[in-house]
């Protein structure tokens, strides 16, 4: 079975096409968590937190004017050929953030325009983006970790 | 909110530094940054302002080793303590998976502690989270300092639900390890198999 991630890398491939080169996509939890790409590769982790961040913050900030999030709801940060352009994408009845991250590419409004679509693509999917889909009942994960666990886990990063 | 990709066996949990401005809040995650070492070593963000105060956030990854076949990834987060950035800590506690509270232990500080716990809790309860049910670690900060209040007065009025608590001089890296992986043992052992 094809994961998710190799899903919507076809997806990006597919609807991007000649942009691919020019252009990053990013796809994150509300609460920062990386979801795509999921190489942990360090900028991509910090890009997962900021896009998470600038979209709440920039939501809450809406609410001044009664300006409500929603499916329609876009923020670009950009200049005549770069920037940054998140869109919310609801599936698995889950809101992410999707981000596409374009440097020096001739037409910006194609960029923003693809994203909107692939995001659509995306959504229609309906994939579970890596969610547990082990139909379980709620229990605990983990039962009784010891001490030499957790610091076998930290010696990892020399702590 | 934890995330557990079953399909990659994989852990997400987001850890916030909570407590008043000054605290050590960011003190706490820049020695951990300095600390750790390796080829999974990640970038730590800071959203400063331009007197090095936190303005929205700082940020730091921590990409673990597996437990039980889980490979296991932490977020660490601190809110802005200052007082008027009441918004942005609302913000940075989304989908948060536990706690530490960074109390700085001087007396004059005490009200600021308090202030900030409350907060804390308003927070937490205006986005629906069961702050019994969030894992919460305690760190008594600044224990150098001459001016500082008895620990079990700390405990008394800052602790009462009498969670685990560590007493630390997070610029000398005391206490700093101490506190993160007891609240990581707290968040994993708090996991659920239908997150």
């Amino acid at each position: 079975m094809k994961n998710d991630n190799n899903i919507i890398a076809n997806e990006f491939r597919t609807i991007f096409k000649d942009l691919e080169s020019t252009c990053s996509l990013f796809i994150v939890q509300e609460d920062g968590t990386l979801f795509f790409p999921r190489k942990p590769h360090p900028t991509a982790l910090a890009v997962g937190a900021l896009v998470s961040g600038v979209w709440l913050a920039s939501n809450e900030l809406a609410k001044q004017i009664n300006l409500h999030e929603s499916l329609a709801s876009r923020l670009s940060f950009d200049s005549s050929d770069s920037g940054i352009h998140i869109l919310p994408l609801k599936t698995n009845s889950r809101i992410y953030f999707m981000a596409i991250i374009y440097s020096r590419v001739v037409n910006p409004g194609l960029v923003k325009n693809q994203a909107r679509i692939l995001r659509d693509r995306i959504a229609g999917l309906d994939l579970f983006l890596g969610m547990n889909t082990e139909k379980k009942a709620s229990s605990v994960l983990f039962e009784n970790i010891s001490d030499d666990e957790v610091n076998k886990l930290f010696s990892n990063i020399g702590i | 909110m934890s995330f557990v990709n079953f399909q990659s066996k994989e852990i997400n949990c987001k850890i916030v530094y909570y407590g008043p401005g000054l605290g050590g809040k960011t003190t706490n995650i820049q020695y951990i940054y300095q600390k750790s070492s390796g080829e999974n070593k990640s970038k730590m963000i800071s959203l400063n302002t331009e007197n090095e105060r936190t303005l929205f956030f700082d940020f730091l990854p921590l990409d673990l080793g597996e437990i039980r076949g889980f490979k296991t990834r932490f977020h660490l987060y601190t809110v802005p303590g200052q007082v008027f950035y009441e918004a942005s800590r609302k913000l940075v506690l989304r989908g948060v998976d536990g706690l530490i509270f960074v109390a700085d232990s001087q007396v004059e500080r005490h009200e600021a502690n308090q202030e900030s716990l409350n907060g804390l809790y308003k927070n937490l309860d205006e986005q629906g989270y069961d702050i019994k049910k969030i894992p919460v670690v305690f760190q008594w900060n600044k224990r150098d300092l001459p001016n500082v209040m008895p620990v079990q007065e700390l405990e008394r009025q800052l602790n009462k639900q009498k969670m685990q608590s560590f007493e630390a001089v997070a610029k000398d890296g005391i206490g700093v390890f101490e506190t993160l992986k007891a609240i990581s043992k707290a968040v994993l052992m708090n996991l659920r198999s239908n997150v």
